[in-house]
């Protein structure tokens, strides 16, 4: 049973599911946190590098036995404790599939060190053995992997929310040439700013188009119409060049080409 | 003649059958249905012999940083191939034929025989029903200025395959 005084008893750890809990009337035999680094050591001929991606996946494994008869009340004894965290565990993990964990979050209780932690099933999962040197009894192995404490938030139902259109139509003001943001609300002596002009279409613009992607493609900068219908060396050298630039056969800043 | 190596990341290893269709997961939730645009999942001639190139490492490949305009930047910097695999499938599609036809025309206009204009209106077909599909998506809208300019290069390209051919010396 759990460690007790005569009055009280101490219950190590308990895992919860919703509002369902499951308690140990043994404590666990073994309790093991792990803590791994992501860190790569490569021996260089001079010295050691260190490369390093913060903290890897943390585990925590507990093992013990469900015990024989530990309190006298028949729901504590170790073949019905066996079979209620088989089912508690098996319930869980039926929760998920298709690629989902179960949406409702598995905690794992440790009172005594005051952790709470919310946590998973590891591919290793649980393992349940029956041994002829102690007929009477069932030993677990579990191991979960903490997917964060018990306090924080699920990082699914945080939002990121963006606020504005990220890739506007029309340029803003900040990219006019000449006015490169800094400074883009100084007023002149009659007090306009440059963002007060508004775009004139008679005005041919030529920077309206791809506005702030750079410009893509200019189907013809001579000023003469090329009809694509028609066989003509300006017309696919026109095409090579704008589906060249487009899918990134072409480099840009050599002028084209490698 | 070497290219960037995203975008030979980005048009190898197009799963293909060999028929040239391009297999796809049926798994996959309902499939984007654009009112206009029929999608084909298949590589045309061209682009199988390219892919054969590609397979036999004939192509080389440079270190480069590509533009963030290009079509190959903006596929490897969004979301697209873990959300919409079937969509990243298909642009993948579009991005060998368009290598494969700048690449031919390059250097080695003597397959351009095997382009047909059908092949190029399939593109240009496919490029329009992704247009559209990323038109119901915000985080995928930059991609549309790109569809668009593909698309309007690929036809000033459509008709002219056979200028191309003769002004390379090639009958």
């Amino acid at each position: 049973m759990g460690i007790a005084d005569g009055k009280g008893v101490l219950r190590k750890i308990a895992f919860q599911l919703g509002d369902t809990f499951f308690r140990f009337a043994v404590n666990p035999d073994n309790m093991v946190y792990a803590n791994p680094h992501r860190t790569t050591a490569v021996k260089t001929k001079s010295r050691i590098i260190i490369e390093d991606f913060q903290e890897d996946i943390p585990t925590v494994t507990i093992s013990g036995t469900t015990g024989f008869n530990p309190t006298g009340v028949a729901s504590d004894r170790g073949i019905a404790k066996i079979r209620e965290m088989k089912n508690f565990l098996a319930k869980y993990a039926s929760m998920g599939g298709n690629g989902n964990k179960s949406s409702a979050d598995f905690y794992f209780h440790d009172f005594t060190n005051m952790e709470h932690y919310v946590v998973h099933l590891s591919p290793e999962g649980v393992n349940y053995t029956q041994d002829a040197n102690s007929p009477l009894t069932y030993r677990y192995d579990i191991k979960f992997i903490i997917l964060r404490k018990a306090g924080e938030m699920d990082p699914d139902d945080m939002a990121s929310p963006e606020i504005g259109n990220r890739f506007p139509t029309l340029p803003n003001g900040s990219a006019v040439v000449g006015n490169n943001g800094v400074g883009s609300g100084v007023q002149d002596g009659s007090g306009n700013t440059s963002d007060d002009t508004p775009y004139d279409p008679s005005s041919g613009n030529d920077s309206i188009y791809n506005k702030d992607q750079g410009s893509n493609y200019v189907p013809n900068t001579s000023g003469t119409a090329v009809n694509p219908q028609v066989p003509s060396s300006n017309a696919h050298s026109l095409g090579q060049t704008g589906l060249g630039y487009a899918l990134g056969y072409y480099l840009r800043n050599n002028g084209g080409g490698r | 003649m070497k290219y960037a190596t995203d975008l030979i990341r980005l048009i190898s290893n197009v799963p293909v059958l060999i028929d040239g269709t391009v297999p796809l997961n049926q798994v996959e939730d309902d499939p984007f249905v654009s009112i206009l645009y029929t999608p084909t999942y298949s590589l045309s001639t061209v682009a199988r012999l390219t892919q054969n190139l590609l397979n036999n490492g004939k192509i080389e490949v440079a270190q480069e940083t590509l533009d963030e305009t290009t079509l190959v930047y903006k596929a490897f910097n969004s979301n697209l191939a873990s959300a919409f695999p079937s969509m990243y499938t298909l642009l993948r599609v579009v991005a060998l034929e368009s290598f494969s036809l700048l690449y031919m025309i390059d250097n080695d206009p003597v397959q351009l025989q095997y382009v047909s204009k059908k092949d190029i209106l399939r593109t240009r077909e496919n490029l329009n029903y992704l247009a559209d599909f990323f038109g119901t998506q915000s985080d995928y809208h930059h991609f549309i200025q790109t569809m668009r300019d593909m698309n309007i290069s690929l036809g000033y390209l459509q008709n002219q395959i056979e200028v191309i051919m003769s002004e390379r010396g090639v009958n």
